[in-house]
C-alpha cells in the first residue's frame, strides 16, 4: 500500500460523488427506463479516452467517476436508488432516509429465519426464486410510484427491495457454502 | 550485429521507438517475454531457442547465483511465485523443496545466503530482460507483467518490487485471465460473454468477461492461489511414495496420451488418476458456479469457455466443464502455454498508445477496514471496476485525540483476523478537540494495477494529514531501492559487458569483411576514401583494446558504416541484381 499526496478538493469531490447526477455524465435523462445498450456504448466511448491505460497524465478521477456512474446506472436496483437519491432520499448511504414500516421489518425477519435454518439446496433454490420475484415486484412498484410523483411511497417499496436484495445475497453465500461442503 | 543495409529513413524510425514496452508472463513454472511488432506477436527465445523459459533459478553450492533456465544445480529454486507476497507464518507448514527462514519476514536460505522471494523473482526478470535486449539490441526499461487475477495486494506489490530490483518499470500489472482473453478475443474476433478458466502451475483463476468491439470488460473473478499443477504432482507423489517431483510430472503428462501406465510393477489407470484429483478439480468447478451465481449470469448466456494454463490439458477438466456448458463452447485449441504472454504483449502494445483496445478490470478481493471488535467494514467490494475510490469520514472517540490508527484488510470474511492483512496506517497531528468533533475524510483509491493508495484530509482545517503506512508483508519502497543485490548488480554489469563484447565481435567481423572487399574491389573507392576508411578501422581496433564504453564504440561504428557504405553497395550491386534493402550482407556473401 502506498500513501499519496492528495489534492484537497479532489478528495472532497469523491465524498459527494454519489450526489452527482450520473445520468448527466452519459447524456441521459433521469429515468428508470433507459437504453442499457446506449449506456454501455457511451461508457465505453468515454473510458476509451479517460481510462488510465489511454492517457499519460496521472489524472484518474474522471475514470473513477465513470466506473462508479456506470455501475449505478447499469443495475436496475442501483439505478432506482440513484433516482431517489437525486430526490434527496438516499437509502444506500443514509440509514435514516426512510422510516421503515414495522410490517416490512417483520416480513424480512421471517425470511432471514427461513434462510438461516435451511440447508436443502432444492428448497433454497425455491426460496431464491420466490424472493427474487418479490424483490422485482417491489422495485417495479417503487418506480411506478415514482413516475406518479409519489416519492415517499416509492421509497417504502425501494427500502423493502433493499432488504430483499440483502436476503438474496445471503442466499448466494449459503448456496456456495453448501456447494463447497459436498 | 552483422552489417546491415538499410534504407536511410529506417534508422531514424528506429531511434524514435526507444521506449519499447515489453510484455512478460512471469509464470510459476515457465516465463515468456515478447512484443508486438507490425501488428504481430513476437515472443523472444533464449540461447537454447526456446520461447518458454523455465522459471528456475540456479545457485552454486555456496549460494551464489549462477543462471536462470533449465535446472542445473542441487541448489536450484523453482516455483518461487508461490512465495511471492507471503510471510514465514503462511508457509511454515507447507511442503517446500528448500529451506525458508523468518529473517526479513520471509527469506529463502541457500547454503549460508538468504534471499527474499522478490530477489529470486528478480533474477528471472533480469534474465528475461536480457533476452529481450539481445533481440531488440537496445536497453529495455519498461514492461507489462501478468499476475494471477486472484493475487492479493501483497503479492502484486512484491511482483512490482521484483521488477524494480531487475531494473524494470512496470507500466501495468495485468491479470492473467484478462491477458488471455485479450489474446483470444483479438485472434478469434470474439464478441459476447466468455469465461477464462486458467489453471497454471501454482494458481487457479476464473474470470468472466464481456468482449465487444475491442473492449474487454471483466465482470468478475474468482480464484485460488493455493492450487495449481504443482498440487496435482504432489497428490501423485503422495500416492506413490519415494518418487520425485519430475517423475510425478511425467506420470501426469503420460495420461495426456495414454489410458494406463505401470509404476513399480503397479498398474495406474487414467480413471484412478482422475479419482485422485477429482476433489481438487471439483473445487475449481464450484468456484466457477459461484462466480456465475454472484454475477447473476445464467450459464446458458456464456458464449465460450477459454482454457488457459498447461494444467488444463487434463481431460477431466474439459469433461467437467462440458457438463455445465455445452461441449462446443469449450475452447481448448489456443496454445494454453503462450496465450497469457500473447495478451501481455498486446497490452504492452496498447499501453504504448499503438492500438484502440480497452481493458476494464476489477478488484478481485474486497478491501475493508478493521472496526471495533475486529469486524470488517468493507469499503471497496470485490468485482468493482478499477480504477475506483471510496471516501469515508472518521472521527475521534476520545477528547484531545491527535492520531488515528487503521488496519486495512483484504478478503470476504466478516472478521479481520480471517482476512488478509494489507497494512496498518496512522494519521497524525489531528487538532486536539472534544471527542467526535474532528472530521477526517479518508479516501481509499484502487488504481488500474489493482493497488491501493490511501489519503486523508482534515475536513475542518482542510489540511492533508500525514499518513504513515506499514505494509504487513511487503518491503517498503526504500528497502526495495536498496535491495539491488550484489549478484544482480554484477549481472547488470554483465549485461552491459555482454552488449559491449557483442558489439566488438560484430564490428570486428565487419572490419574483416571490409578489409577483404578493399582488396577484391580496389577501384570502387577513391584513394582518399580508402585512406579514411582504413583510418577509421584502425581507430576502432585500437579502441577495442582500451576498455571502451558502448557509446564510444557505437559512435565510431556509425562513421565506419557510413564510410564503408559505398563499397558494400557496389559489391552487392555487382553480385546480385535484386532489391537488397533490409538484407544482410552475409546473405549475399554465401
Amino acid at each position: 500500500m502506498k500513501k499519496v499526496d492528495a489534492d484537497a478538493e479532489k478528495v472532497l469531490k469523491f465524498n459527494f460523488s454519489y450526489m452527482d447526477n450520473y445520468f448527466k455524465i452519459f447524456n441521459l435523462d433521469i429515468s428508470y427506463k433507459i437504453d442499457l445498450k446506449q449506456l454501455e456504448s457511451q461508457y465505453h466511448k468515454l473510458q476509451s479516452k479517460n481510462h488510465p491505460d489511454k492517457q499519460n497524465i496521472s489524472e484518474i478521477e474522471f475514470s473513477i467517476l465513470l466506473n462508479n456512474a456506470y455501475k449505478n446506472l447499469n443495475n436496475d436496483f442501483l439505478r432506482a436508488c440513484h433516482i431517489l437519491a437525486l430526490n434527496d432520499i438516499d437509502i444506500l448511504h443514509d440509514q435514516t432516509a426512510v422510516k421503515v414500516k414495522q410490517e416490512t421489518l417483520i416480513e424480512i425477519l421471517e425470511i432471514q429465519e427461513q434462510i438461516s435454518e435451511q440447508d436443502n439446496i432444492k428448497i433454497i433454490q425455491e426460496l431464491q426464486n420466490k424472493i427474487t420475484e418479490n424483490f422485482n415486484q417491489n422495485l417495479e412498484k417503487s418506480m411506478s410510484l415514482y413516475q406518479d410523483n409519489k416519492i415517499n411511497e416509492s421509497s417504502q417499496f425501494l427500502i423493502k427491495a433493499k432488504y430483499l436484495k440483502k436476503s438474496l445475497e445471503d442466499l448466494k453465500i449459503k448456496k456456495s457454502q453448501i456447494r463447497n461442503a459436498t | 550485429m552483422p552489417l546491415k543495409i538499410e534504407e536511410p529513413d529506417s534508422n531514424i524510425a528506429k531511434n524514435l521507438e526507444s521506449d519499447t514496452i515489453i510484455g512478460i508472463d512471469l509464470g510459476t513454472t515457465n516465463s515468456l517475454i515478447g512484443i508486438v511488432k507490425n501488428n504481430k506477436i513476437k515472443l523472444f527465445c533464449d540461447d537454447l531457442n526456446n520461447d518458454i523459459i523455465p522459471s528456475i533459478v540456479n545457485f552454486d553450492e555456496n549460494g551464489n547465483f549462477i543462471d536462470v533456465g533449465i535446472k542445473k544445480s542441487q541448489n536450484s529454486i523453482s516455483s518461487i511465485k508461490r512465495l511471492i507476497g507471503k510471510s514465514y507464518n503462511d508457509l511454515k507448514n507447507s511442503d517446500l523443496e528448500f529451506e525458508i527462514s523468518k529473517k526479513n519476514n520471509l527469506t529463502i536460505k541457500i547454503a549460508d545466503k538468504f534471499y527474499r522471494p522478490e530477489e529470486i523473482s528478480a533474477f528471472i526478470l533480469c534474465h528475461l530482460k536480457d533476452i529481450a535486449q539481445k533481440h531488440l539490441k537496445k536497453e529495455v526499461t519498461k514492461c507489462v507483467i501478468t499476475v494471477p487475477a486472484y493475487f492479493d495486494e501483497a503479492a502484486k506489490y512484491a511482483t512490482k518490487h521484483s521488477a524494480e530490483i531487475a531494473g524494470l518499470e512496470v507500466v501495468r500489472l495485468v491479470n492473467e485471465p484478462s491477458a488471455a482473453a485479450i489474446a483470444f478475443g483479438l485472434d478469434q474476433k470474439a464478441n459476447g460473454k466468455y469465461i477464462v478458466y486458467d489453471l497454471g502451475g501454482g494458481t487457479f483463476d476464473i474470470s468472466l468477461l464481456k468482449m465487444q468491439e475491442g473492449v474487454f470488460h471483466i465482470l468478475g473473478v474468482r480464484g485460488d492461489n493455493e492450487f495449481g499443477g504443482d498440487d496435482i504432482d504432489r497428490l501423485i507423489i503422495e500416492k506413490f511414495n519415494k518418487i520425485d517431483k519430475s517423475f510425478a510430472k511425467q506420470i501426469k503428462e503420460a495420461f495426456l496420451k495414454q489410458d494406463n501406465i505401470t509404476i513399480n510393477n503397479q498398474k495406474f489407470t487414467k480413471e484412478e488418476f482422475h479419482d485422485l484429483i477429482d476433489d481438487k478439480i471439483k473445487k475449481t468447478i464450484s468456484l466457477t458456479i459461484d462466480l456465475l451465481d454472484d454475477l447473476d449470469i445464467n450459464k446458458n448466456d456464456i458464449d465460450g469457455v477459454i482454457l488457459v494454463g498447461g494444467s488444463t490439458r487434463i481431460s477431466l477438466i474439459k469433461d467437467k466443464l462440458s457438463k455445465i456448458f455445452s461441449k462446443n463452447k469449450i475452447y481448448d485449441n489456443i496454445d494454453p502455454d503462450r496465450v497469457v504472454a500473447r495478451g501481455a504483449c498486446w497490452q504492452a502494445h496498447n499501453l504504448s498508445g499503438l492500438n484502440d483496445n480497452l481493458l476494464l478490470d476489477v478488484v478481485p478481493l474486497s478491501i475493508g477496514i478493521e472496526m471495533m471488535g475486529g469486524i470488517v467494514d468493507k469499503i471497496i467490494h470485490r468485482n468493482t471496476t478499477t480504477p475506483c475510490a471510496y471516501a469515508k469520514e472518521f472521527t475521534t472517540y476520545a477528547d484531545n485525540q491527535t492520531g488515528m490508527k487503521f488496519h486495512i484488510v483484504q478478503g470476504e470474511r466478516e472478521m479481520a483476523k480471517d482476512c488478509r492483512s494489507i497494512a496498518h496506517f496512522e494519521i497524525k497531528n489531528i487538532l486536539p478537540m472534544a471527542a467526535g468533533l474532528a472530521k477526517i475524510l479518508v479516501t481509499f483509491q484502487v488504481d488500474a494495477d489493482g493497488l491501493l493508495t490511501v489519503s486523508a484530509l482534515d475536513q475542518i482545517t482542510k489540511q492533508k494529514k500525514e499518513i504513515i503506512a506499514k505494509p504487513t508483508y511487503n518491503l517498503d519502497d526504500n528497502k526495495v531501492k536498496n535491495m539491488l543485490i550484489d549478484s544482480l548488480k554484477n549481472s547488470k554489469e554483465d549485461i552491459n559487458k555482454r552488449i559491449i563484447s557483442q558489439l566488438i565481435t560484430d564490428s570486428k567481423k565487419d572490419i574483416s569483411i571490409i578489409k577483404k572487399d578493399l582488396k577484391n574491389y580496389p577501384t570502387i573507392l577513391s584513394e582518399k576514401q580508402k585512406q579514411e576508411l582504413v583510418e577509421i578501422m584502425d581507430k576502432l581496433e585500437s579502441l577495442f583494446k582500451n576498455n571502451p564504453t558502448k557509446l564510444e564504440i557505437e559512435n565510431l561504428v556509425k562513421i565506419f558504416h557510413k564510410k564503408s557504405h559505398k563499397i558494400v553497395l557496389s559489391k552487392v550491386n555487382k553480385t546480385v541484381k535484386m532489391n537488397f534493402a533490409g538484407k544482410n550482407i552475409e546473405d549475399f556473401n554465401n
